[in-house]
């Protein structure tokens, strides 16, 4: 929303429901700024960076996780539609049982030894990604009496251009909890729908995996430079 | 036309995701290089302890993955990332922030402005004259840790205010 030829409103970095953006949201209006064209690139990561099992959250240990294993899969593009390509994302969650494998989670449910819940990997040259993981389970959090956190992924994405950056979190459809959520429900109406994944047959891995669909668009337009 | 993928919180359990690419938190300061520190800070000016900095300086080789720092804040709050000495010409570095409690990165810059003529220092017109100030890192000193060594670097002091009085710049990217 522009209210002047430099500034942009920020209403929106406070939802009120959400606790913490109370002391933390931005009032000010944002500056519009342009980048010099180095700058307009993004961060670099090639695929040395990559270990094996980056990709398959269910193989970082010398043990099987505990729950449901998933495929998650999808297609990264930017606004027109065209491919975000050898791009860097990377995933963590919780565990089976709402757990982080991380020294701030206190809640009162298991740790997996075989589960840590990181990921990361590169789309190729089409903006696909895929990767095998544990579905997460809910947890509560503190934000209002009786919160619950529905069952979820973050993602972050680096993009081919630097304004592409985004974190975002992929939610699991059918979770009853999802409409009760106030970081959920944080993101626009019409907007937020896209957070959640879909149920894909085709990804599934007969006798091993069920498989969720959740493609992603960056903004920017013609913006994925040519030779990525 | 597609609808754009929305952004979601980091949230507090980030590290051990992201703690792979950590870069200046462990490297080594260098010639020609300098310190930024500084706390981020909310409404109640109570330091943020669970915020990750992205420093986005493509012109400067020091960083790894192309010109990228990224460092967590420590239990106080405070952050620590390296730019090149601002010898007789200005810096900026891009810093994009993600904390609990913040719905998408929030983008702003820090300026060193240069060594012999602090006065010269230019700023993106449009951000306002009396705001200015929280985009300017302060010299504060030398490094401590690497007195009594062969290359002693200058360190500045910068805090990042999401809220409130002194609420720092921060910045929408045109595309």
């Amino acid at each position: 929303m522009i209210n002047s030829a430099t500034t942009t409103s920020n209403s929106s970095l406070i939802y009120p429901p959400y606790r913490s953006t109370l002391e933390r949201g931005v009032l000010q209006p944002l500056v519009l700024l342009e980048l010099d064209e180095q700058e307009r690139t993004t961060p670099t990561f090639s695929r040395s960076t990559l270990r094996d099992n980056d990709a398959d959250l269910t193989k970082q240990s010398s043990g099987e996780p505990i729950g449901e294993r998933i495929v998650v899969a999808g297609r990264v593009i930017d606004e027109d539609g065209e491919p975000v390509r050898n791009s860097l994302i990377e995933v963590w969650q919780c565990n089976a049982a709402g757990r982080y494998h991380h020294w701030r989670d206190q809640h009162d449910a298991p740790l997996d030894p075989h589960f840590h819940g990181l990921g990361k990997m590169l789309t190729d040259d089409e903006g696909n990604y895929r990767f095998v993981s544990i579905k997460p389970g809910p947890y509560p959090w503190r934000n209002h009496a009786n919160a619950w956190r529905p069952a979820h992924i973050h993602f972050s994405l680096f993009g081919n251009v630097y304004a592409q950056r985004l974190i975002t979190q992929m939610y699991v459809p059918g979770d009853p909890l999802i409409p009760l959520d106030p970081i959920y429900n944080s993101a626009p109406e019409g907007a937020r729908e896209a957070l959640i994944s879909c149920f894909d047959l085709d990804l599934t891995v007969e006798g091993i995996a069920l498989g969720y669909r959740f493609d992603i668009v960056l903004r920017g337009r013609g913006a994925t430079p040519f030779g990525l | 036309m597609s609808t754009l993928t929305p952004s979601q919180t980091i949230g507090p359990f980030f590290h051990e995701g992201l703690k792979w690419a950590l870069d200046a938190g462990e490297a080594k300061p260098t010639d020609g290089s300098v310190r930024v520190t500084g706390k981020v800070l909310d409404r109640d000016a109570k330091p943020a302890n669970d915020a990750l900095l992205e420093i986005w300086q493509p012109a400067w080789a020091h960083g790894r993955f192309g010109g990228l720092q990224r460092v967590f804040t420590h239990e106080d709050g405070r952050f620590v990332f390296l730019m090149p000495a601002p010898v007789r010409q200005q810096f900026h570095a891009n810093v994009m922030i993600f904390a609990r409690g913040l719905l998408r990165g929030m983008l702003t810059r820090v300026y060193l402005h240069p060594s012999d003529d602090p006065a010269a220092l230019v700023l993106p017109a449009e951000v306002p004259a009396e705001r200015r100030g929280t985009l300017i890192a302060r010299r504060i000193g030398q490094d401590d840790v690497r007195k009594g060594r062969s290359q002693v670097g200058d360190v500045y002091a910068w805090d990042i205010r999401l809220q409130g009085e002194g609420e720092t710049v921060f910045f929408e990217l045109q595309t």
